[in-house]
This record gives C-alpha cells, sequence and structure tokens, in this order.
C-alpha cells in the first residue's frame, strides 16, 4: 500500500488511528500498529509477507543466540542469511544475465519481483545483529515487540533504516499529545503535497526528455528536473512516514536535511539519505578501518563502501557505475580539493557540488549507455528546436512551473521565512493550519485527476 | 487559541472524510458522463483476488472514482490547465516567431493556432501504419466479388493540413486496390476539414454526413435522394467530444446540430430486437439527457452495436449489407431507405462469428458497402473470407 494511495489516506490511516486511539494501554496500541503493519505489507506483497515473517523470525533467534554466546560465527551465519535473501532477490537475474553475455550462456532469468522494502529492513536487522554482537544494545526478548520494529508500516518499505535503540526506547513507553498528532498530520500532508503535487508533475519532464535523443539544453533540463523529482519524492515520502510515526508517538530519524544547498560531494552526503549514510559508516566503513588506515587502504575503504552504496540501489551497471562515481569524487575531495574548498566562495563550492550532484542523477536514472550518451550531450553542444519540442508536449510546458516551486522548494527558503515569523503566535498557527488545508485540497485534486480515464470511443 | 485553530484544523481534514464516507455509502455513481465511462464498483474480496493484487487495485479505483466532486474536480484540473496552454503556447509562437505547426494539447491531441485554435486534430501520424500489405490482400480477394463498394472516411489524422492535399491511405488504397466502385469524403485542405467535420470530436458533422449520403448516392446509383435542408441545432445542448475529452478539454463546447429527415415507414432491428437505433425521438420530443455532459453523437444516432436491420419493406428493391464504423450511424438509416432490407454490422461488436458468404446468402443481399475509416479498412474490416 502506498501513502499517496486513496486506499491508504480514506480508508487504512483513519481506520488504523480510530482504534490506536481507542485504549491508551500500550500493549493494545502496540498490537493495534502490530496487526495494522502486516496488513499494510500484505496489501502489496501477499506473498512476501512470509519472507519478511521469516527474516523477523530469523533474527529474532539469531538475537538471542548473540545475545548468549557473543559468537562472531553466529554473526556471521546471521549476516549471511540477511545477505543472502537480499542477493537472491535482487541481485540473481543480473549475474545471470552478466554470466549469460560474459560467457555466451543461455540461462533463463527467475521469475522474481523485488520484494517490498528488502533493502531496508535487511539492513536494518543486519544492524540489530551487529549491535548485539558489539554489545552496543540490549536484547529484544519480546517477539512481539521485535516483529513491531521490523514490520512498524510507516518505515518498513522506504525507511528511514533506524537503529533498534531509537526505536526501542519508544515502543515501552510513548506519549503523543495534540501537538505531537497534529504535527505529524501535517507532516504527513506536507509529504504527500511533496510527492504529488511537485514530484510527480515533474516526473513528465525527465520521463518524456530522457525516453529519446534530445540536444543540450533539453538533456541538461531533464536532468534537473530528475534532480528536483527525486529529492521531492524521497524526502515526501519520508515526511509521511515521519509525520505518521508523529501521530503514534514514535520519533525516527531525519532522512534529508536541504541537500541541494551542499558545499561540497561530501556535504552532500551528510544531508542526503542520511539513515544510509549513517548504516555505511557505522556498519562498513569504520569496521573497516575508516580514514586512520594507510592511504591506500583509506582509498580502498571508500571504494569498497560506495561500490556497495550503488549496488544496494540496485542491480544494474549504472548504479555501480554511480557508486564508484561518488566514491571517486570523493576521494578527489578528500584527498586534493578539502583545503581550496575551505577558501573557495560559497556560490562558487555550491555551483560545483550541484553540477557533481545532477550529473550523478543522470547516472542512477539512466541505462549505463544513455546515461554516458547524456552526459556527453550536456557538455558537448548538440542543438534542437527546443520550443517546438515544448510546443509539442504540452505536459511538459504545463509541468514547468512545477519545477520552479520544487526548485525553491529545495532550498531552506521558505522554512527561514516560517522560522522568522513567532511560530507560537495566531497568526503563524493560523497560515500553517490554511496552508495545511490548502497542500492537501490539493494533493487530492492532483490524485484524483490523475485517475482521469476517458473512454474516447477513439478512431472509430 | 493555538489549541483550538489545531483543533479546527483537525475537524475540517474529518468533515472531509466524513462526506466522502457517505458519498461512497449512499451516493455511490454508476456512470461518468464527462470519461463517458462506468465507473469502478466494489467487487468481493476472496483469497485468489487478494493474492493476485486486483482485489486491491479494484478498492483504489472505487475510491479515485467515487471522491467527491470527482467529475468536477478533473474538468476543472484539465479544463484550466489546457486553457492556459492554449493561451500561452501562441504567445510562445509570437515571441519566438516560430513557424506554423501543430501544437499539442496532450495525449495525440492538437491544434492548428495559425489555422483555428478551436478545431481539435489528432496527430497526422497514423495512417501509414493502416496502409498494409495484409489488407491489400484481403481487398483484392473482396474485389473478386460482385457489388462491392467502398466509402472511405478521410479524417485529420491520416491529412497533414499544413502540408497534404490528399488522404495518405486513400491514395494508398486506391492505387493498390484499384477498386471499380469507390467514393470518399475529399479533404483538400484545412478549410474543408472544418465544413465537415465537429471541433471537438473525431466524428462528421451533420454537413459531413450529408455530403456522404449524397456521395454514396451517386455512388450506388440510386433515385430520389431524401433531402436534408432542414437543420436543426438542439437548444441549450452542448457537445465536448471526444478529443476534447481526451485532451481534456472538458470545458470546451461546441453546438450539437442535425438534419431533420422524414423518412418512409420502416422496422428497426437491433441485434434482434425491434427498438430504435439511437435516441433521436427523445431529442425531438426534448427528452435530452444529459445536455452539457452527453456524447450527443454517440447518444443521438446510435445505441447497442453489434447488427442493426433496417426493413423498409420495399421488396422490389434489393438488400445491402453495410461493413461499418461509427462513421456511418448518421447515414445508415437514411441510405437504407433506398433498399429493401439494409443490415448494418459493426463486426467489433458482430456477437458471433462473422462469415461473409454465408451472411449474404442468409439473407440475399446483393450489394456490400464498405463504409468507415483507415482503422477499420485495416483492422476489423478484415474477416475471415
Amino acid at each position: 500500500m502506498l501513502f499517496n494511495s486513496f486506499t491508504f489516506i480514506f480508508i487504512f490511516l483513519p481506520i488504523v488511528l480510530i482504534l490506536y486511539f481507542l485504549n491508551k494501554n500500550i500493549i493494545y496500541r502496540n498490537a493495534v500498529i502490530l496487526l495494522s503493519s502486516i496488513l499494510f505489507y500484505a496489501w502489496g506483497e501477499p506473498v512476501y509477507i512470509i519472507l519478511l515473517l521469516f527474516s523477523t523470525l530469523v533474527n529474532y533467534v539469531l538475537g538471542i543466540i548473540l545475545n548468549k554466546k557473543n559468537s562472531k560465527s553466529i554473526l556471521i551465519i546471521g549476516i549471511l542469511i540477511n545477505v543472502s535473501i537480499l542477493g537472491f532477490y535482487k541481485y540473481i537475474n543480473f549475474i545471470i544475465n552478466n554470466l549469460n553475455q560474459l560467457f555466451n550462456l543461455d540461462f533463463n532469468n527467475l521469475d522474481l519481483v523485488l520484494p517490498l522494502g528488502i533493502s531496508f529492513y535487511t539492513f536494518q536487522s543486519i544492524a540489530y545483529l551487529i549491535d548485539i554482537y558489539l554489545q552496543k544494545i540490549s536484547i529484544e526478548k519480546n517477539i512481539f515487540n521485535f516483529s513491531l520494529y521490523m514490520f512498524f508500516f510507516p518505515k518498513v518499505l522506504q525507511g528511514p533504516i533506524e537503529p533498534y535503540q531509537n526505536f526501542a526506547i519508544f515502543i515501552k513507553e510513548r506519549k503523543s499529545n495534540l501537538d505531537d498528532i497534529i504535527n505529524g498530520i501535517k507532516r504527513f500532508i506536507f509529504g504527500l503535497g511533496k510527492k504529488v503535487i511537485i514530484a510527480n508533475q515533474i516526473a513528465i519532464i525527465a520521463d518524456t526528455i530522457f525516453n529519446g535523443q534530445h540536444g543540450t539544453v533539453l538533456i541538461w533540463l531533464a536532468a534537473i528536473a530528475y534532480t528536483i523529482q527525486i529529492y521531492f519524492d524521497f524526502s515526501g515520502y519520508t515526511d509521511m512516514a515521519l509525520g505518521i510515526a508523529q501521530i503514534f508517538g514514535f520519533k525516527l530519524s531525519e532522512n534529508f536535511n536541504y541537500p541541494y544547498i551542499s558545499q561540497s560531494v561530501s556535504d552532500f552526503w551528510r544531508r542526503w539519505h542520511m539513515s544510509l549514510g549513517s548504516w555505511f559508516r557505522n556498519y562498513i566503513y569504520i569496521p573497516l578501518g575508516g580514514n586512520r588506515v594507510p592511504i591506500i587502504r583509506f582509498i580502498c575503504n571508500i571504494l569498497v563502501v560506495w561500490l556497495l552504496t550503488g549496488l544496494w540501489h540496485g542491480a544494474a551497471w549504472n548504479f555501480i557505475f554511480w557508486g564508484i562515481y561518488y566514491g571517486i569524487i570523493l576521494l578527489f575531495e578528500k584527498i586534493f580539493i578539502n583545503k581550496l574548498l575551505v577558501r573557495t566562495p560559497r556560490l562558487i563550492k555550491w555551483f560545483y557540488s550541484i553540477i557533481i550532484i545532477i550529473i550523478g542523477w543522470v547516472i542512477f536514472s539512466n541505462p549505463l549507455h544513455n546515461a554516458l550518451s547524456f552526459i556527453k550531450t550536456m557538455f558537448i553542444y548538440k542543438p534542437e528546436n527546443v520550443v517546438n519540442f515544448v510546443l509539442n508536449n504540452s505536459d511538459i510546458l504545463i509541468a514547468l512551473p512545477y519545477l520552479i516551486i520544487g526548485i525553491i522548494g529545495s532550498t531552506p527558503i521558505v522554512n527561514n521565512f516560517y522560522l522568522k515569523i513567532n511560530k507560537s503566535s495566531r497568526w503563524a498557527e493560523i497560515i500553517t493550519s490554511t496552508y495545511t488545508l490548502i497542500i492537501y485540497l490539493l494533493s487530492l485534486i492532483f490524485l484524483v485527476s490523475s485517475t482521469y480515464n476517458p473512454f474516447i470511443y477513439f478512431r472509430f | 487559541m493555538n489549541k483550538k485553530i489545531k483543533i479546527s484544523l483537525l475537524i475540517i481534514i474529518m468533515l472531509f472524510n466524513i462526506l466522502f464516507y457517505i458519498k461512497l455509502i449512499w451516493f455511490q455513481q454508476v456512470e461518468s458522463f464527462a470519461e463517458q465511462r462506468k465507473l469502478a464498483i466494489f467487487k468481493p474480496i476472496t483469497v485468489k483476488s487478494f493474492r493476485r493484487g486486483t482485489s486491491q487495485t479494484n478498492i483504489e479505483n472505487v475510491l479515485a472514482d467515487q471522491m467527491i466532486f470527482s467529475e468536477q474536480i478533473k474538468g476543472l484540473y484539465y479544463g484550466s490547465n489546457k486553457e492556459v496552454l492554449k493561451k500561452v503556447q501562441p504567445a510562445i509562437i509570437k515571441i519566438t516567431n516560430t513557424d506554423c505547426d501543430y501544437v499539442e494539447l496532450g495525449n495525440d491531441v492538437q491544434y492548428i493556432p495559425c489555422l483555428d485554435s478551436k478545431y481539435l486534430v489528432y496527430k497526422n501520424n497514423y495512417a501509414k501504419p493502416y496502409s498494409n500489405q495484409k489488407m491489400v490482400e484481403h481487398f483484392k480477394k473482396v474485389e473478386t466479388n460482385k457489388n462491392i463498394y467502398y466509402y472511405i472516411v478521410s479524417k485529420d489524422s491520416s491529412f497533414n493540413f499544413l502540408t497534404d492535399h490528399e488522404d495518405y491511405f486513400i491514395k494508398y488504397f486506391t492505387k493498390k486496390i484499384k477498386p471499380k466502385n469507390i467514393s470518399f469524403l475529399k479533404i483538400t485542405g484545412f478549410k474543408d476539414y472544418i465544413k465537415y467535420f465537429y471541433q471537438t470530436d473525431h466524428h462528421w458533422n451533420n454537413h459531413g454526413a450529408k455530403k456522404a449520403y449524397l456521395d454514396l448516392v451517386k455512388l450506388l446509383r440510386l433515385k430520389n435522394p431524401i433531402k436534408l435542408e432542414e437543420e436543426i441545432c438542439f437548444e441549450g445542448v452542448s457537445f465536448t467530444g471526444s478529443k476534447a475529452r481526451k485532451a481534456g478539454l472538458n470545458n470546451q463546447k461546441e453546438p450539437f446540430c442535425v438534419f431533420k429527415t422524414t423518412l418512409p415507414s420502416h422496422r428497426t432491428y437491433v441485434n434482434g430486437e425491434l427498438k430504435d437505433y439511437g435516441h433521436k425521438r427523445d431529442y425531438f420530443n426534448n427528452q435530452i439527457l444529459g445536455r452539457n455532459s452527453a456524447n450527443h453523437y454517440n447518444r443521438f444516432y446510435a445505441s447497442e452495436k453489434g447488427e442493426v436491420i433496417y426493413d423498409y419493406k420495399q421488396p422490389e428493391k434489393p438488400n445491402l449489407l453495410m461493413l461499418v464504423d461509427s462513421y456511418a450511424d448518421p447515414v445508415q438509416e437514411i441510405l437504407a431507405s433506398h433498399f429493401n432490407k439494409t443490415y448494418v454490422v459493426d463486426l467489433r461488436s458482430y456477437n458471433s462469428e462473422f462469415n461473409y458468404k454465408s451472411y449474404l446468402q442468409k439473407n440475399k443481399i446483393s450489394y456490400t458497402l464498405f463504409f468507415g475509416n483507415a482503422e477499420a479498412y485495416a483492422t476489423f474490416f478484415i474477416f475471415q473470407y
């Protein structure tokens, strides 16, 4: 089930909230969240719910064993089980295709659908086992509570990747007052608007242009559009997740902090998908030795981390290339230009960062061959009748204002303005409440309009 | 005070949701006039349907279709978007000094601002795929029969108004088949087009239909044509045709006019049932459903498709078979008055397997008329021979 579906907004969420607030007993409330989370997952993946149940059970049992024995081999077995499940579903067909190409073989692809959220819950499970092994956290003996951590519907599909210790404190004790509920609703609606009003409209620009071969101006337009689209899409989802969690009294980790105002690529990765960045830092980079190792080892550590980051995002060469691209740029930044960047004017630093980020998204969003061709077009001028293209693709013309709103919205301008006015004043509350209502209604208008499906009686 | 404002926000959202539930439970809509389709309704959930995800899709579709003011929201959203486009696009053309060209409104629907911005036209690259060898071979076989007649409807999609003076499909068809008896609505440019077609619909208007009838009178060498002189434009009736609906231009409307005819008495059988084809009587009796929203072309001229038989009880005259698409709707009843029995078959909706030769024998048919546009000729006019 998607947060931006009618089923979620009008049926699932209201029913869950009513049931949740019927009784103040924490065990009752946890039971409501767990059962609704199982239904939420099963709604989209009726079959793969078994896989998530299996993963929950295995990690729960391994956690208990690790707690008793603290054996490295048990930890390795646990990690291997988790990685194998992820690897099988996510990478097996990619491996088969590459083996077929490399050795001229003819193996058929397996008929597999990637289970929803598998990359997120696998990483959470691995982190849980490692933290128990390192005795950073105490074991969760209650399988019911552990299941709640694994299944919690606001985060099960797209994160944030939440460390167990952050989540556990809310399982046993939490409060949600009127402020939490209202702020949670506001954040959910704000995220819904980001996804439905901005990201979905801008997607038309990138999709249309990247689907053909175009000149320099249009490829840049598509690249910028995708840059804004992916931010509004993912951060919108995160806002919705954090908002729902807040209504229940949970506080999940923030995932974004205005990544497009970054002053360097390292800065960007401290602001983009922060929970994933923390995971790689805590469970891969630091265990490998981090930067307190000889330079060659340091280079290897960075490249390994970014190769894995690329692979985590998808089983395709463009993701691998995207990961290595960032690995190399970060190395370059850390080894050669770190000091130079300190002295460089902010605008130039921002410009350097945003260009690198935009190119990164071109690689991320297209098959490798196309991505390289687009990047070439971005830097070697290729003319095209842009006006004609836009006139013949009216949806792009309609989407352009949303791109401008998106660009402004990806900066802290609006938030800074809000912070300047007195947040606790009556007028500030009226403005934000009205603003929230307008976004809610607009989101519904956009959602309803996206289902416009005239029977055309066409060409008869 | 802030607490009151916060609670008000919560109450407004809840009220909106409650309104939606009330509509969903007690005021479900069955059909959308604007979209010309049946709206989704709840289907029973089974383990199988849930496992396949069809139940989930069904519930989502029902909720989307039954949203309060759904039709109005869609109309407002697309209508305002397209109105903005129709203002912005000519401005861009003016500023950039772009040559006269087709301009896209969405979903293959275009217009040509330098010619007439009210007339919506489909993309003009559509007829070529229909000009294919399979079709040629089929109609070469058809041509070996006696008394075969063709009427081809020229359309915007098979015509480039900026460059062409001849319909591509018609040119291809006549060159390859060399038919003995053929006629078509001759269009030589945009001026001709706007005379014969609706602004917002892909069908021809009453003048196009009249022209087709008169062409057919000539082609079939018929005597005493029916007079089509009294033009009636229904008061308070406006028509938003298929192209406007497809582009989301739900606010673009045009009048709906027909020629009033006086036909000899006859019986009409629609898929074997004695009844009217279309709702002409209702319109003339001023009992018009959906005055501003219905697809009036379809509602006035047609009803269930498949087989329509007109029996004018003139045994001295021959029987006619018309293989048609919806362009024949305004013409078939009038044309049938020149024959004894006229069998009008739309193969897309014909209930049983169509066997051409046995159909002719069974109904003692002397003449066959293929009547349709390029798609009809290339797809559903091709039957087992």
